[in-house]
Formats: structure tokens, C-alpha cells, sequence
């Protein structure tokens, strides 16, 4: 699992992630994706359209992150997952508990940037 | 690390032994995949078998053992006409998941629980899920369904 971490328009962290979040993903990334999407305390838009596979630990990761925000008042957005991904993500309740949106454009929306 | 007992591409049963140890799950999948690839099953199959095989050998390793090293599963895996079979034994901590109480799923952020997920996406996934304890093993057998 790799990710990719840049500045959108609007003070708003983007992460683009790449590869499996399976536990061996989650875990190689855990502590950089924490501090990426957490520390500075601003909105963060999740890229999940290069993520192959999803598991328990890589939700667990995405849960502990938007709750990390939300104590800081801001908001986590995934957005572009893959069908099977999206799927496991329903399963697990993840759309009930934060947004998951089509792409770049409806998670920027929906921060009403 | 991983040790296969029989099967090769091609057979419809794969036997393998592999430590206790997070290190073994990317070659237990990777075993997996090469076992299942002649079989050409549809990918959401895949995806399903490699999400049941990695919630639960991650719950195994976790906790059939206590902690203790130099432990082992073995893991089977059987393809039929209509489901891939994979059984799961090691002589650790007598654990039944069908037991464990399903996690209530959380409505807000605040109600998301670290525990119970993997087991529950197990449940939701296999077509199966039975579990025995027979002479001191678990001996715990999830069918995917093919799709």
C-alpha cells in the first residue's frame, strides 16, 4: 500500500491511496496516513480509486482517522472506491459513520469547498 | 514460513502449514492465488475467498496462540463446482466464532468499535461458516459461494 499526500484548493488534505488495505497495508501506512489526515486538523478527502482490496485493519484505520478529525472539528471524505471495495465498506456500515461519495468533485462538495 | 502439504494449480485441494506470524499471510495469499488461478474464478470470488482468508488467519495469529511462538495452522483449501471450501485447524485456545456475539453496526462515528469487525465481515461474505472442536484442534470450515 502506497499513498500520496497533497494540498487541495481550500485548505483540504487529499490522500490518494494505492494498493491493498489489508492488515500488511493498513500497517505500513498507519502511522503516516494518522499524522497526514489527523494531526494538522483539517479536512481530509480520501482517494480510495487505486485501492484493490479492502479488510477489518484498513476500515479500522479510516474509523480511527475520522474520528481523530472530528474531536478537531473537521471531516473525513472517501471517495472513488472501487465496486468490491465499496461493497465491503457498506458491509462493515462505513457509509453510515462517514461519506463516501463517487470522486474528487462530491467529497470537495461536500465540505463545501 | 508457509509449507504446502499437496496440491499443485490444477488440483482442487491445496494443503498448506504456515506459522503463526503476520509475516505468513502475503505468502499464504499469494499460495492461494497461484492454487486458485487454473480454476478461473469469477473475481468477486477471489476477492470474497481473500477477504475470508485474511480476516480469519489475522484473528488466528492474533489470538490462538496467546502470544506463544514457534506455532502453526494448517490450512485447506477445496474448490467444487459451486464454492471454494477453506478449512482452518490449529491446536491453540479453544475460540467459537459462531459463538462471538455479532458487533451491533454503529450509526455514528462515535459508536464505531474496534472489535468484532473481521469476524463479521467473515459472516457476511461465506456462504458457511462451521466450526468444531475435535481432540484439543479448532477445526473451523468457510465456504465461499462461487459467483
Amino acid at each position: 500500500m502506497d499513498m500520496e499526500v497533497t494540498e487541495l484548493g481550500g485548505n483540504v488534505t487529499c490522500i490518494r491511496l494505492n494498493g491493498r488495505l489489508d492488515a500488511p497495508g493498513a500497517d505500513r501506512i498507519d502511522t503516516r496516513f494518522t499524522v497526514a489526515a489527523v494531526a494538522a486538523g483539517r479536512h481530509a478527502v480520501i482517494d480510495l480509486s487505486g485501492v484493490t482490496f479492502v479488510a477489518s485493519m484498513g476500515i479500522r484505520l479510516l474509523i480511527s482517522s475520522a474520528r481523530g478529525l472530528q474531536k478537531k472539528g473537521a471531516t473525513l471524505v472517501l471517495f472513488g472506491a472501487p465496486e468490491q471495495v465499496q461493497y465491503v465498506l457498506e458491509q462493515a456500515a462505513l457509509d453510515q459513520i462517514m461519506p463516501i461519495v463517487a470522486n474528487e468533485q462530491r467529497a470537495l462538495e461536500r465540505l463545501g469547498v | 514460513m508457509v509449507e504446502a502439504a499437496s496440491g499443485s494449480a490444477g488440483a482442487s485441494r491445496l494443503q498448506l502449514r504456515l506459522a503463526s506470524d503476520c509475516e505468513a499471510l502475503e505468502p499464504t495469499r499469494q499460495a492461494v492465488l497461484h492454487f486458485l488461478a487454473p480454476h478461473a474464478l469469477n473475481p468477486r470470488t477471489i476477492f470474497n475467498v481473500e477477504l475470508v482468508l485474511e480476516e480469519t488467519l489475522s484473528n488466528q495469529i492474533k489470538y490462538a496462540f496467546s502470544g506463544a511462538a514457534g506455532r502453526s495452522i494448517e490450512l485447506t483449501v477445496q474448490v467444487d463446482a459451486d464454492r471454494v471450501a477453506m478449512r482452518f485447524e490449529d491446536d491453540g485456545v479453544a475460540f467459537d466464532p459462531l459463538r462471538a456475539r455479532a458487533p451491533v453496526l454503529p450509526s455514528s462515528i462515535d459508536e464505531a468499535v474496534p472489535g468484532g469487525l473481521g469476524l463479521m465481515l467473515v459472516r457476511k461474505f461465506a456462504q458457511s461458516v462451521d466450526y468444531e472442536r475435535r481432540d484439543g484442534r479448532n477445526c473451523l470450515t468457510i465456504a465461499v459461494a462461487r459467483a
